[in-house]
């Protein structure tokens, strides 16, 4: 449970910084009339435990069925669970060396925010706008470790498949489902690389 | 063996993009003041968002390169081009971008090649564009004008394609290998 917390967690956590989902939880707090750390709850509730719960429940049970295993769904689960684990960290990687790039220079102005507000002027006044280390191919290096992760987690349930699937000759059975969350997971995760980032409460959103 | 010189070639497919080499378009070759100037542009068809503009300065009698000179480069567009919509950008550049396209100082040895001045510049739409270079050499100075013909902006997937293509091979390889190490283990049954 807690290996799926922190593997759709890292893509929950990479979608909340991107501009259609911020727009998206604007709306809501809007339409509902709720205070924005509730939405932002609410959100992460649905994001880290309503729908990965769900869409790992589903693949289970297909997984199960289709190949015609007796064992609890459960321990079919927490032993599948591990197999998302390079997905997840993989995500977690690409969403930070982002951060560590863009912000590279950020310590900069808030070293000169800090010694303006206490009255030492000799930095100078920050400069909000300042560069960072950011290139062009910065997303293709991003792209590249999903995909080394995608391969990771790829190969990780087909060994799993195979224990389960070895004695009714049914792995590929077993292995389809959960490749297809693999594979889900994969495209949601390059569809919010795609995104322009929404960083709230920074001088560049 | 197949798989080897499969693996190869996807590796040289994947690498030519970051290799090291020099690249790009001649935009403008001439002489202006004292010195001769080449401009190259990377790529060498040129889409709206980030170009790497590069410059090539040279004494004009004999060709020698000089690195002591202060480049800058300036963009403006023509036709209307700044009146298009933005396109996508990756959102690395997106926060990082080029507010002001006048007065961009080009750096020496900017990319790989030493002798090259050159800054990457972020051009927001399609259209004409006008590139100027100003060069200034201790007391000498001068400008050169070109015409940039930059196309729309393609779409992100087709300008990635090619960095997808990693998870079918991986993929394809490890199905090859299975089948060959299942020939192996089995060799009356695989004939």
């Amino acid at each position: 449970m807690l290996v799926l917390v922190l593997v759709f967690g890292a893509l929950t956590n990479a979608a909340g910084m991107i501009a259609p989902i911020a727009t998206l939880v604007s709306q809501a707090q809007t339409a509902f009339d709720l205070p924005r750390p509730a939405v932002v709850a609410l959100f992460l509730l649905i994001g880290m435990v309503l729908i990965p719960g769900l869409l790992v429940l589903g693949t289970g049970a297909a997984s199960r069925q289709s190949g015609k295993i007796s064992v609890p769904l459960t321990q079919l689960i927490s032993d599948f669970a591990m197999t998302l684990v390079p997905l997840g960290f993989g995500v977690w990687i690409a969403h930070l060396v982002f951060h560590l790039f863009t912000g590279s220079h950020t310590p900069i102005p808030v070293i000169q925010r800090v010694a303006y507000s206490l009255n030492l002027p000799f930095f100078g006044k920050p400069d909000w706008s300042i560069r960072s280390w950011a290139f062009p191919q910065l997303l293709d290096f991003e792209i590249i470790i999903l995909e080394v992760a995608l391969l990771g987690s790829l190969y990780a349930t087909w060994k799993v498949a195979r224990r389960y699937g070895t004695a009714t000759g049914r792995s590929w059975l077993v292995f389809a489902p959960w490749s297809l969350l693999d594979l889900l997971f994969f495209v949601v995760a390059i569809w919010i690389l795609f995104q322009p980032m929404d960083m709230r409460g920074t001088m560049m959103s | 063996m197949m798989r080897a010189t499969f693996i190869l070639g996807y590796l040289l497919l994947a690498l030519v993009r970051i290799s090291w080499a020099d690249g790009g378009a001649i935009q403008f070759q001439g002489d202006a003041g004292t010195f001769h100037v080449t401009v190259f542009t990377q790529p060498p068809i040129l889409h709206a968002g980030l170009i790497d503009v590069t410059l090539l300065l040279q004494e004009r009698s004999d060709l020698n390169p000089l690195l002591d000179a202060k480049v800058r480069f300036d963009l403006a567009a023509q036709d209307g081009a700044a009146r298009q919509p933005a396109p996508w950008m990756p959102p690395a550049c997106a926060m990082n971008k080029t507010a002001d396209l006048s007065d961009i100082p080009a750096k020496l040895g900017h990319g790989e090649n030493r002798l090259l001045y050159g800054s990457v510049l972020q051009i927001p739409n399609s259209g004409h564009w006008q590139l100027r270079a100003r060069i200034q050499r201790g007391t000498e100075s001068a400008e050169i004008e070109t015409l940039l013909n930059v196309a729309p902006a393609p779409l992100p997937l087709l300008a990635y394609w090619h960095l997808f293509l990693l998870v079918p091979a991986g993929i394809l390889g490890f199905v090859l290998h299975q089948m060959a190490r299942g020939r192996r283990t089995h060799p009356v049954a695989a004939r």
